[in-house]
């Protein structure tokens, strides 16, 4: 178990930067999830660490070696594929067993270590058949095996869960949780289901064209994001985002955002790269009457959606679509007129510009 | 109506397959029928086809007056060193080909394609000079090489078809299981072994059979494989001892028969899928 570090990371393929300064550290034991949409590099990032990949700049430590030219088989991380990667001419017993063997462990070593493996992940019965005998499932499950038989320092995972149906994917997701806290293994997970992300991580990094856009908890990345992206990225359904102006009216600093305005404390002017703001208000944080109440906006329900425990709607409030997500309410039916009402404390406010979040004490509405 | 025109078919068919059987099984069965008939009934006119009289005399001469078993002994050595070499050479290359990018990587596998496309004739004189001058002329090496050259650009193009379409994953899987990256070559070449097996094959054929380099590569007992010597033969004073060529033949094609039979299924099956 050790901690990893990327100190000012990239690679390049040809032109395209998969990687652009990375900077990450995980802690020992951690369960690091790098998020982020297809293409982020959030992948190359784990060959990184595995030495599948070398860096063009920058360096890797794993512990307190650095790693950038250290061989596959150096490291001592275990990986687990996308496509398992099981050796399809080896029994299952066999694939468990290769790393040992490959490490001239003697035999009986061997056959101690991979039968507790797979009673740890249950798949004992199963030692010998050949992978294409098995289900998506259990191949997953072999494939753990195979990573976790030799107690590896670190743990790599590439979308492991992306092959498997909805159900068992959520089925598998408590099992890593599971073997995680059992286990402790600092673990760097790969995945773009921010779902996953959101469930089994410790930590989560965001990537988005090569680099880093944010890293915390589950509940930092969600409740205050660092920038629009990881705003936008995190959450389903999306953050509704206003475009807005930066003001100044009779010396007070005044975000208006078109359907709201709000007033804003004086600090945020030195700060504010251009005068283009972005509002951001998550869905379950607008309230819906059906009464008028103070400060809360007129709009119109365009759609509604019973998802079951909870309701989706899109309103309409001066020509702005805004998302909703809210108790089941059945005084609401389409085409009605409502009153929308954001919750000032949750709502956060993003310069355009630079897409940064911008912290500061909660504003009043005017 | 349909049924007549059905009928038709299939009898066109089964015309068309018996033909082709024929045309392969009858110069078999004449070359057999030919190695177990008495000399002078070999000549008969007009030919007979049943076998009449039954002897072992051919078989007796072969081996008395042909110092056949050596012969197939050199054979069997210089086929299997040109499998060895070729598929091992082959393979590695097309590996490399496919895995890796080198400068000119994509010009690369055209020019071997290329490469088998010239006649062979046109590798004889240059061969022969290399090998006499690195005295290599009348030796099993000297043989295996010059088989081995033109192997090689088949074995490449067939195996980098078949590595293209084995996922890294699997090398890479190797590698952080502890490989070296020479090891994780060898998950690929396990699971490339249906391709292995087609190009093995087919080298098997391709050297077992060859008789141009073989004739001027070798010169004497020591080297001279079986096509070569039972040429040889037709070189007699006063008359050809077909009877003795054709016992020769006859069990020189033995083991193709024999690879034949095992490895049918496994061939056409890795005709058919591309691996």
């Amino acid at each position: 178990m050790v901690e990893v570090r990327f100190e000012n990371v990239s690679k390049h393929f040809g032109k395209v930067i998969a990687v652009n300064n990375f900077n990450l550290k995980v802690e020992d034991g951690d369960f690091l999830v790098l998020l982020g949409p297809s293409g982020c590099g959030k992948t190359t990032a784990l060959r990184l660490v595995a030495g599948l990949e070398t860096p063009d700049a920058g360096n890797i430590y794993i512990g307190d070696v650095l790693a950038n030219y250290l061989s596959p088989r150096e490291r001592n991380v275990a990986l687990v594929f996308q496509s398992y990667a099981l050796y399809p001419y080896m029994k299952v017993f066999d694939n468990i067993a290769f790393p040992l063997k490959i490490r001239k462990f003697i035999k009986k070593e061997i056959k101690k270590r991979v039968h507790q493996t797979a009673e740890l992940l249950e798949i004992n019965h199963l030692l010998d058949r050949k992978p294409r005998q098995l289900s998506g499932g259990q191949q997953q499950r072999v494939a753990l095996a195979r990573a976790l038989v030799r107690n590896p320092q670190l743990f790599l995972m590439d979308e492991p869960l992306s092959n498997l149906d909805a159900k068992l994917r959520v089925i598998m997701r408590t099992e890593l949780k599971k073997l995680h806290q059992k286990l402790k293994i600092t673990t760097i997970y790969v995945t773009h289901d921010q779902e996953e992300a959101m469930t089994l991580g410790t930590k989560i990094a965001i990537m988005n064209e090569g680099t880093l856009q944010q890293v915390g908890s589950s509940v930092e990345v969600y409740s205050s994001p660092a920038n629009i992206f990881v705003a936008g990225f995190i959450g389903s359904p999306a953050m509704n985002m206003l475009d807005g102006e930066l003001i100044e009216k009779n010396g007070k600093i005044i975000g208006d955002f078109g359907i709201v305005s709000y007033s804003l404390p004086h600090e945020i002017k030195e700060k504010w790269q251009s005068k283009k703001l972005v509002l951001g208000i998550r869905p379950e944080h607008i309230s819906i009457t059906k009464e008028k109440i103070t400060d809360a906006l007129k709009a119109k329900v365009e759609v509604v959606e019973p998802l079951g425990r909870e309701w989706m709607l899109l309103i309409n409030v001066k020509g702005k679509t805004l998302t909703v997500v809210m108790k089941p309410a059945e005084f609401i039916e389409l085409g009605d007129e409502v009153y929308a009402k954001l919750d000032e404390e949750k709502m956060r406010i993003f310069d355009k510009e630079s897409g940064k979040r911008l912290e500061y004490k909660n504003s009043k509405s005017i | 109506m349909i049924r007549t025109k059905k009928f038709i078919n299939e009898t066109l068919l089964y015309l068309a397959v018996c033909l082709a059987l024929f045309s392969v099984l009858f110069p078999l069965y004449w070359m057999f029928s030919t190695s177990i008939k008495p000399p002078l009934k070999i000549f008969s006119i007009p030919p007979k086809l049943l076998i009449e009289e039954f002897t072992l005399e051919n078989y007796q001469r072969l081996f008395a007056e042909v110092p056949f078993l050596h012969n197939f002994l050199n054979s069997t050595i210089i086929t299997g060193g040109a499998l060895a070499l070729g598929l091992s050479l082959g393979s590695m290359a097309a590996y490399g080909l496919s895995r890796y990018q080198f400068l000119g990587s994509r010009y690369f596998l055209s020019f071997i394609v290329i490469s088998r496309m010239i006649p062979y004739v046109a590798f004889v004189i240059p061969i022969y000079l290399l090998e006499t001058n690195l005295n290599l002329i009348d030796t099993h090496l000297g043989v295996i090489l010059a088989h081995s050259i033109f192997v090689l650009p088949f074995t490449i193009w067939l195996m980098k078809s078949f590595f293209d379409e084995i996922p890294k994953a699997y090398e890479e899987a190797a590698l952080v299981d502890g490989c070296s990256r020479f090891r994780a070559m060898f998950v690929a070449m396990r699971l490339a072994l249906p391709g292995l097996g087609t190009a093995a094959i087919l080298t098997f054929l391709d050297s077992w059979n060859e008789f141009m380099f073989a004739l001027i590569i070798t010169r004497t007992d020591a080297s001279q494989t079986v096509p070569v010597a039972i040429v040889g033969q037709l070189q007699r004073p006063y008359q050809v001892p077909w009877g003795v060529i054709t016992a020769g033949s006859f069990l020189f094609t033995l083991p193709i028969f024999a690879l034949g039979y095992f490895i049918q299924k496994y061939v056409a099956k890795s005709f058919v899928l591309g691996r």
